[in-house]
């Protein structure tokens, strides 16, 4: 690996690695100035005296990954995150963008909230991309400013949960259709058990722990499509947990309906008993559910009604996982271990990986100039290289995010990302952060393309 | 033992006989005119109870003192959160004060379990009734209750007999009531099952888990799942039954519309004094209190039976000696059983030296 990186000007060669795009695999050297792809050549070639080489040979290279799901901490949860480490902590997991959730304190259903966002993102380790809530306020009750916000270049609109209201999401479809605006819920539906912390079956039943019917989620999911087929408009659901909303997606989407699904890379790995001995790590949002509902949303990834697998990235103080398994808050600190566990999936493969965690994220959050894009001359910059041979822990390897909150610590993983290139500059080099937050400017919303 | 009481599953049959057997002894204690003896001196024992509660708290404390415990106190209401501390923050304080057992007690299902995790070494957990999730000692009471009133001891003496095991087996067993809600139901299903009685649940669907039969199945070994059975239909099963085992039904289910009111679930569910008749003449009531007279049972029925056929103040008794087992058993002297003699021997407490447990 390059002792010396490139200044400003200067070439970049990412070389001898496998390039995986869509289109097929073949071995090419990558050279990168100035943000952006400028050659992309028979292995070997590109190699000269003065340019700064990155050696990917033996690794995979493929497009920047963009993460459709990432709490940033800011504002409001300072404690647990930073946009500053959650970036940091992204491009060392391989992803180039991140979807930042609108749930913050306060939420970010307004301009000035935009503006705030882009100043703390702007010196981020990888690019944030802005999404906005459906609601002013986050309450439910009214739209916020939808057009205002997607003028000013925000493309995602999510009160990251559910919508109780179907006539509020039949409107917030429906006016964001011009605006080219995706609306997102989470499915679940709040009379049957939407916040209880486990899925409802026998193993809440034997913890004594109140729990979510599938069915809760089924309902919701059933009623966001009605409302998708009824206004047109291009509705996003989620983070799903349960077999039969895999199913309620490939319907509607066998139907044209213009509809995507995202599941949380955690929920292909863990079923509702895992939660067994109360580990509040094992608290999801929404929560694991049986080992055929895990089969289910592996088989919708591997046949793309799944599009996108997200980390779900949910930092919490530690002293918040030590709270009863019901008080606790859900969610895992994930942005560094997502795509280790996803690419080291034994039942998907690497194109359906990269297809779930980089092309199609980008597509549906009109970013693929901030990662997923396609690798040739001309094209920003955003590039991963990904090492599938490489063991390693969370534990020896350390963690730029300020959260703790992951059940991964001692898990080996097989694959490792070694270097994450943002906008041209390599953030990651050899499986680590090469300078803390600061040195890469990174676009700061979606402007869309 | 693994050196913490979370649930009776993982004691096992042999477990819970050999505390059951064990609390035998400790009746015989409670019986004396000094009912005291130096078991746990010099060992503290906390109860640290997040969730109020009179007679759990006042029977462990009981316990712990006639083992001549040290006894330490810990209330705390409502969420930990609401405090700005960790559960794990006030726990490792009340350790820190040098305890050798904690009796926790939450609203939540887990709390002892996750405590468990974070107790040093040689400090013993002992849960008091978390959530919805288990109540071992209650669970314990409640069998060791039936056990000695269908098996008494030989002359009020215990181990006369040695073959005199704890069992519950040919027993039928009806657990009424709120099923869902209540730690007691999972700890006395895992208490009888394991004496090999056949239990059968009976409440309205909402009182039960979704799937009951799924949660049995997963819960229990094979052949211990196929004696529990679930019936919505107290009149079903009255006649066969050996034991009605009531549970408290809380006015906040009622007004949470899990049932249409309260003279319909008395009709389907209640011990009326109709269904009081049609009991075998030899079946048995138990009740973990506190009791709504007129509800779960009727007041009349109550008075009428209560001499030998309600066991509800045998149960409330046998709670101190079962603890009393549990916690000398926990952090006593180690594995060996005290007999009757040296009990006896070390009585009265006040004087004499403490045995291996100190």
């Amino acid at each position: 690996m390059a002792e010396q990186l490139p200044n400003a000007g200067e070439p970049l060669v990412l070389a001898g690695g496998e390039i995986v795009e869509r289109t097929g695999r073949r071995h090419a050297d990558i050279t990168v100035r100035d943000g952006r792809i400028i050659a992309v050549d028979p292995p070997g070639t590109s190699r000269n005296g003065s340019a700064h080489v990155l050696d990917a040979a033996g690794c995979v290279v493929a497009s920047g990954l963009v993460d459709l799901f990432s709490r940033l901490g800011e504002p409001g949860n300072e404690e647990a995150e930073t946009v500053a480490t959650a970036t940091a902590a992204a491009a060392l997991g391989g992803f180039t963008a991140v979807l930042a959730q609108p749930d913050t304190d306060p939420p970010l259903d307004r301009l000035g909230q935009l503006a705030e966002l882009r100043r703390n993102a702007a010196g981020g380790c990888c690019a944030v991309i802005a999404a906005a809530t459906i609601t002013a306020e986050r309450a439910g009750k009214r739209l916020s400013p939808m057009a205002e916000l997607a003028d000013a270049g925000v493309g995602w609109f999510t009160d990251v949960g559910p919508l109780a209201d179907t006539g509020l999401l039949r409107r917030a479809l429906q006016y964001a259709g011009p605006l080219g605006g995706t609306v997102s819920v989470r499915p679940a539906t709040a009379h049957l058990g939407g916040t209880a912390a486990m899925a409802e079956g026998a193993v809440s039943a034997r913890m004594g722990l109140a729990g979510q019917p599938a069915a809760s989620e089924e309902l919701a999911a059933s009623a966001a499509i009605g409302v998708a087929r009824l206004t047109g408009g291009r509705l996003h659901l989620d983070r799903i947990s349960a077999a039969r909303t895999v199913e309620l997606v490939r319907a509607a989407k066998a139907e044209g309906i213009d509809v995507s699904a995202s599941v949380a890379a955690e929920h292909l790995l863990f079923i509702d008993a895992d939660a067994d001995g109360y580990d509040t790590l094992m608290r999801a949002e929404p929560p694991y559910r049986t080992s055929q509902d895990r089969a289910a949303l592996i088989a919708g990834v591997n046949d793309r009604t799944i599009d996108a697998v997200v980390s779900g990235h949910s930092p919490v103080p530690p002293q918040a996982k030590d709270l009863p398994f019901d008080e606790a808050p859900p969610g895992v600190a994930a942005l560094e271990t997502c795509a280790a566990l996803v690419l080291g999936h034994p039942d998907i493969s690497v194109e359906t990986a990269l297809d779930a965690l980089a092309w199609r994220p980008a597509e549906l959050a009109g970013a693929t100039h901030l990662g997923g894009g396609a690798i040739e001359p001309g094209q920003p910059a955003n590039l991963v290289v990904l090492d599938l041979h490489r063991p390693w822990t969370l534990a020896e390897r350390g963690s730029v995010s300020m959260a703790r909150n992951t059940p991964h610590r001692r898990r080996e993983m097989s694959a490792l990302v070694t270097a994450t290139v943002v906008a041209g500059q390599a953030v990651v080099v050899d499986g680590a952060l090469r300078s803390t937050a600061g040195t890469v400017a990174a676009p700061a919303a979606g402007n869309s393309r | 033992m693994s050196g913490h009481l979370l649930t009776l599953e993982e004691l096992g049959t042999e477990g819970i006989a050999e505390l059951l057997s064990l609390t035998d002894r400790f009746v015989e204690v409670g019986q004396r005119p000094i009912p005291r003896v130096p078991a746990l001196r010099g060992r503290t024992v906390a109860t640290l109870f997040f969730e109020e509660s009179t007679r759990t708290r006042l029977a462990f404390e009981t316990a712990a003192k006639r083992l001549s415990a040290d006894v330490l106190n810990f209330s705390a209401a409502s969420s930990s959160l609401a405090k700005g501390e960790s559960l794990r923050d006030t726990f490792e304080t009340v350790q820190a004060m040098g305890i050798h057992a904690a009796v926790v007690r939450h609203r939540s299902a887990g709390v002892p379990a996750q405590i468990a995790r974070w107790a040093d070494d040689g400090v013993a957990i002992l849960n008091g009734g978390d959530g919805w999730h288990a109540h071992p000692t209650q669970g314990l009471q409640d069998a060791y209750t039936l056990w000695r009133h269908f098996s008494p001891m030989a002359d009020g003496q215990p181990g006369a007999d040695t073959a005199d095991e704890p069992t519950l087996a040919g027993r039928r067993i009806a657990i009424v009531g709120d099923i869902v809600h209540s730690r007691v139901a999972r700890s006395d299903i895992e208490a009888y099952t394991e004496l090999g009685a056949s239990i059968v649940l009976v409440a309205p669907p909402t009182l039960l888990p979704a799937q009951p039969r799924e949660w049995i199945d997963e819960w229990l070994p094979a052949d211990t799942a196929k004696r529990v059975e679930i019936s919505h239909s107290l009149d079903d099963v009255l006649d066969e039954l050996d034991v009605v085992g009531l549970l408290r039904c809380q006015r906040e289910r009622m007004t949470d519309g899990l049932i249409g009111s309260v003279p319909e679930y008395v009709a389907r569910y209640g011990l009326t004094a109709e269904r009081a008749q049609r009991l075998r003449p030899d079946a048995v009531i138990t009740h973990p209190g506190p009791m709504n007279r007129g509800i779960e049972i009727a007041g009349a029925v109550f008075e009428d039976l209560a001499a030998n056929r309600v066991l509800v103040t045998q149960q409330v008794s046998h709670g101190v000696a079962a603890r009393m087992a549990v916690l000398f058993r926990l952090i006593g002297s180690g594995t060996a059983l005290p007999n009757a003699e040296t009990l006896a021997d070390e009585a009265p407490a006040a004087e004499s030296p403490a045995r291996g447990g100190a």
